[in-house]
């Protein structure tokens, strides 16, 4: 799925980059907890490896192929913006990447949609609450987890694959 | 000067009347369960020179308008949901009517100014609604 969107003709300025970031993040957690140093490439032109991420059927597999039909949308529509825009799509892959390489088969199926502007929600429901990501279509608004559980609401303002994980965990 | 949300000649509706919202997405369709998502009730935000949604969000009075005439207002429209007047007054909500079909739910605040309330509303919403019955290819 990864692979055909990068084959679209949006290109995603940000997406190599954000792939080094988690690669970063996981390195540098992983060093922390055994104690060892790792290796971590910043060279842009080299590949990282997440395929491991791609089981089929797997709930992710579910939302890149959501992302990637909203590509193939039109660019408007009678409420607005029907395309995501690239600083949507490319915060939202990083995201969601960077949340789904820990163990989520338990997590709820996610529903994609594009706001009136070109920025993408993702919301997850299970019996036990509701968590929504919302990324907007530029950098001038901040990105946000909202969630919802024993009937308390509110808006995580830290959009980050660390809480992003830790509420779509509450959910199972 | 634009009136405010509120202000209709219209006469209030009463709380046993039933209004559609169209689907005009369909990434607003849960394709698991077929019901609407959140995203079909988040107002769009207001803008210096654009507020689509500044009386509201749009509705269809049932009792004066066929879904096929919902259905056909719109470039595109995959599915209509029906939500009941009563349930949104609930809800704190109400509902304006601006033309004989149409409807604007009003008291749902904008995303930019009230994040937290506006994605609770839309979910309220969401549960609410009830996806419509009629076949809008029929006669």
């Amino acid at each position: 799925m990864i692979a055909e969107i990068e084959k679209t003709k949006i290109k995603l300025p940000p997406y190599i980059e954000a792939l080094h970031e988690i690669a970063t993040i996981h390195a540098s957690k992983e060093r922390n907890s055994i104690g060892q140093v790792e290796n971590v490439t910043t060279n842009p032109q080299s590949s990282i490896n997440i395929e491991f991420l791609l089981n089929q059927g797997s709930p992710i597999d579910d939302i890149l192929a959501d992302l990637r039909d909203l590509l193939k949308e039109d660019e408007e529509d009678e409420y607005g913006t029907l395309k995501p825009t690239k600083h949507a799509l490319s915060w939202t892959i990083l995201l969601i990447i960077g949340a789904y390489v820990k163990p989520h088969n338990q997590w709820p199926f996610g529903c994609v949609a594009t706001d009136s502007e070109g920025g993408i929600r993702i919301e997850w429901r299970s019996q036990k609450g509701e968590v929504r990501l919302v990324v907007h279509a530029s950098d001038d608004k901040k990105n946000y987890i909202y969630h919802q559980f024993d009937g308390q609401y509110a808006i995580d303002v830290e959009a980050h694959p660390r809480k992003l994980i830790w509420w779509l965990n509450r959910l199972v | 000067m634009s009136p405010p949300e509120h202000e209709s000649i219209f006469p209030a509706l009463p709380c046993n009347t039933i209004v559609y919202r169209a689907l005009t997405r369909s990434s607003w369709i849960n394709k698991r369960t077929k019901g609407a998502t959140s995203a079909a009730f988040i107002k769009r935000p207001h803008l210096p020179d654009k507020d689509p949604d500044r009386q509201g969000l749009s509705t269809f009075i049932a009792a004066n308008c066929s879904l096929q005439q919902v259905y056909s207002m719109f470039s595109s429209c995959f599915g209509v949901v029906t939500l009941h007047v009563g349930r949104l007054r609930d809800i704190g909500l109400d509902i304006c009517q601006d033309t004989p079909i149409h409807a604007n739910i009003t008291g749902l605040p904008y995303k930019e100014d009230d994040p937290a309330t506006a994605e609770f509303l839309a979910g309220i919403l969401r549960d609410l609604s009830r996806p419509a019955l009629e076949d809008p290819k029929s006669p």
